[in-house]
């Protein structure tokens, strides 16, 4: 909800705002709301339809979008590295932690550098605020204290009684806080006061660490956020160059550098791009089927790309792997290791056609269920992940030409019976008589797959013996070739 | 030492080359290795397209890929599954230029993990041409190239050239091959093939023309080195 209202800081604020996501059981639901909302009546967790009936007219919903809002908790948290040299975030879940909202500094030792804690929060909150968020913040003795003094009203934060504070701080699940609700019980000093030994069995597990986590009975460790390695190596020419041989030569040593680091983490590249800053800049991306970190196959890679004209002086060039993975280890095989050389070598040879020819030109064929021989075969892209998947094995429909023509090329054929055979037909301005004819085969395709088709197929051969493949258009009786039995 | 021996000879009968099948039992008898030899060129003039696949069929049956280059985007795979080839094993590249199909064409040829290239390429200049069939000698991998009738007189460096002559047939798909070329056999002799639809196999037809024997052939002619083109 914050990250959408930084993003559009010149919304109304007293405009109803809702975001809603699916819950598989109920439907559309809100997940949040604004202060504006929920002084209308919307509570997180109502059906998304009540929640828009309250808001009226001026209310506006908005999807939930919970990559975007961890995105732009990880911008947060890095700005925060400045704080504390061990930031993580939290999650309201128990486990698995999938939904981090707030975030954790281990400022143990810190606070005197910045004059004492009160003004490191201080400084943190201002620069939060400058960001256009409203954060809550808090510094506790433990993570379970923090998290409560920052969520409790003000007046109580303030005294830092743990004991006055209400139950929804104890980061509880909501069935929970109901149930102790019902018993009348609102305050983590009451709470105490029940007898510890029923609460495993009445409220589950969750309570009694939670209430132990706030007291710092049981340990509680930072999940440490950490950026996602960056393998990136660039290089700032003197002059800028024009003379392939050179930057040629700059982009190799990159990849020797790229390559080492990849290789130091165990990594390999699965995409590189290369951008040569020029006017205009020249940006060369490749695609690898199997991570690599390979320089001799990343220069291979890349170099067959730079074949192209340069655009002019370069002064920077920039190499990145935007997308790496872990490299397999293969064990070496002592006798018999050609095998695996070959798919190796294999793999290598589909990097090296995708990078020259473009990832639209190297193709895997599969058969569909589609009766029109047009559709009958569908060519996705030869990608790793392709492979892996196979599919309920097709039969082929028996009778089709290998050569076919895309698009269907039109002929004058003639025949004796109207709706009949062709007899003989005329291509490349010679006449071809049909000696012998198999058909016809009705292929029509379904009303929904836009303009219809129906066609009357033949298998015709010539009297020199050679075979094609014929239909008759039924709409319009017009006869077209569609392929060569070659 | 025996591999940079057999480097320098160039391909002998016999000896460790690999023996592929043509896919026609009837083909195989003409030539006198008994099959196409992994690693070389097989021309197949004026169509065939079908009877190469069978042969792309026994060299990729050791898991390996087939490469099918096509520039103008009429190989139909439907139809090369119903000649019995595993679409799992096919890799179909579309090059959009001249050069970039040569390019293709070199690097798959090159590729020991390539069972065998398939590519209808009506024009090849004469040293594009020598440059493929030395690629295929470095991979090992089989080269079949559908080309049109016409370049017959012309200089090749494919050792097998197969001459396709689609027959007015009775009932099954036929067609007659006549060996144009390959040293150390009956250059000139001809066969009719015909498809067999419930075997899915190229079979001999019925009123072939009478042929020498395997045996005749084998002890006909020594293998000769080829001199130039």
């Amino acid at each position: 909800m914050q990250r959408l209202l930084v993003a559009e800081r010149q919304r109304d604020p007293h405009q109803p705002l809702l975001l809603h996501a699916r819950d598989s059981r109920r439907g559309q639901l809100v997940t949040a709301c604004n202060a504006a909302a929920r002084r209308r009546g919307a509570r997180a967790g109502m059906p998304l339809a009540e929640a828009t009936a309250l808001l009226g007219d001026y209310g506006q919903t908005a999807p939930a979008d919970p990559v975007a809002d961890l995105a732009a908790l990880a911008q947060l948290a890095e700005r925060c590295e400045r704080y504390s040299p061990h930031v993580g975030w939290e999650t309201t879940d128990p486990a698995p932690p999938q939904n981090p909202r707030s975030l954790l500094l281990d400022i143990t030792g810190i606070g005197r550098l910045f004059g004492g804690e009160e003004l490191l929060l201080a400084e943190i909150q201002e620069e939060f605020e400058q960001l256009g968020y409203a954060p809550r913040i808090a510094i506790g003795a433990t993570i379970g204290e923090a998290w409560a003094v920052a969520l409790a009203p003000r007046e109580q934060a303030a005294t830092r009684d743990l004991a006055a504070l209400p139950i929804t701080t104890l980061r509880l699940p909501d069935e929970t806080i109901d149930l102790l609700a019902q018993l009348g019980i609102t305050t983590v000093g009451e709470l105490c006061g029940l007898p510890r030994a029923s609460f495993k069995a009445r409220f589950g597990e969750v309570l009694l660490r939670r209430l132990d986590q706030l007291t710092g009975q049981a340990a509680e460790t930072i999940l440490a956020y950490r950026l996602p390695p960056e393998f990136v190596a660039e290089r700032v020419l003197e002059y800028p160059a024009d003379s392939r041989p050179l930057v040629e030569k700059v982009v190799a040593s990159l990849i020797e550098r790229l390559a080492s680091d990849l290789a130091a983490r165990r990594h390999g590249a699965m995409q590189l791009v290369c951008r040569l800053a020029g006017r205009p800049p020249l940006v060369l991306e490749v695609g690898l089927f199997r991570p690599s970190a390979d320089p001799r196959h990343l220069r291979q890679l890349v170099e067959m790309q730079l074949e192209q004209p340069l655009p002019g002086p370069i002064g920077r060039i920039t190499l990145s792997a935007p997308l790496v993975a872990p490299l397999e280890n293969r064990q070496q095989e002592l006798f018999g290791g050609s095998r695996h050389e070959a798919e190796r070598q294999f793999e290598l040879l589909v990097d090296r056609l995708h990078s020259r020819l473009g990832a639209a030109a190297v193709l895997r064929a599969q058969l569909t269920a589609d009766p029109l021989p047009e559709r009958a075969v569908e060519e996705v892209p030869y990608l790793p992940a392709s492979r892996s998947r196979s599919k309920a094995q097709r039969l082929p429909r028996p009778g089709r030409p290998l050569l076919l023509c895309s698009p269907p090329e039109a002929l004058d054929a003639s025949s004796v019976v109207p709706d009949g055979p062709p007899v003989a037909f005329w291509r490349e301005r010679e006449q071809e008589r049909v000696a012998r004819w198999w058909g016809p085969e009705r292929i029509e395709s379904g009303w929904w797959r836009g303009p219809s088709v129906r066609r009357d197929y033949y298998r015709v051969e010539t009297e020199t013996g050679r075979r094609y493949w014929l239909f008759r258009d039924l709409f319009d009786g017009r006869w077209f070739l569609h392929g060569e039995f070659d | 030492m025996r591999q940079a021996l057999d480097k320098l000879c160039g391909p002998r009968a016999g000896g460790e080359v690999e023996i592929l099948s043509t896919g026609a039992p009837v083909l195989d008898r003409c030539l006198p290795l008994g099959g196409l030899r992994a690693g070389s060129l097989v021309e197949y003039l004026g169509g065939g397209g079908s009877l190469a696949l069978a042969a792309a069929r026994v060299a990729c049956q050791s898991g390996r890929a087939l490469v099918i280059v096509d520039r103008a985007g009429r190989f139909y795979a439907s139809a090369a599954a119903s000649l019995g080839l595993d679409l799992a094993q096919l890799v179909l590249v579309r090059p959009a230029t001249a050069a970039d199909e040569l390019w293709t064409l070199t690097e798959a040829l090159r590729c020991p993990g390539i069972g065998a290239v398939w590519c209808v390429c009506p024009r090849l200049a004469q040293r594009d041409f020598r440059r493929l069939q030395l690629a295929a000698e470095t991979g090992g991998t089989l080269g079949l190239l559908m080309r049109p009738a016409k370049v017959r007189s012309r200089p090749t460096w494919a050792e097998v050239q197969w001459l396709i002559e689609p027959q007015p047939a009775r009932e099954r798909w036929r067609m007659r091959v006549e060996l144009v070329r390959c040293r150390g056999a009956h250059e000139g002799q001809s066969v009719l093939v015909e498809w067999d639809e419930t075997s899915g196999t190229w079979q001999e037809a019925d009123h072939a023309n009478s042929l020498p024997s395997s045996a005749e052939l084998a002890g006909a002619a020594p293998a000769r080195r080829r001199t130039a083109t």
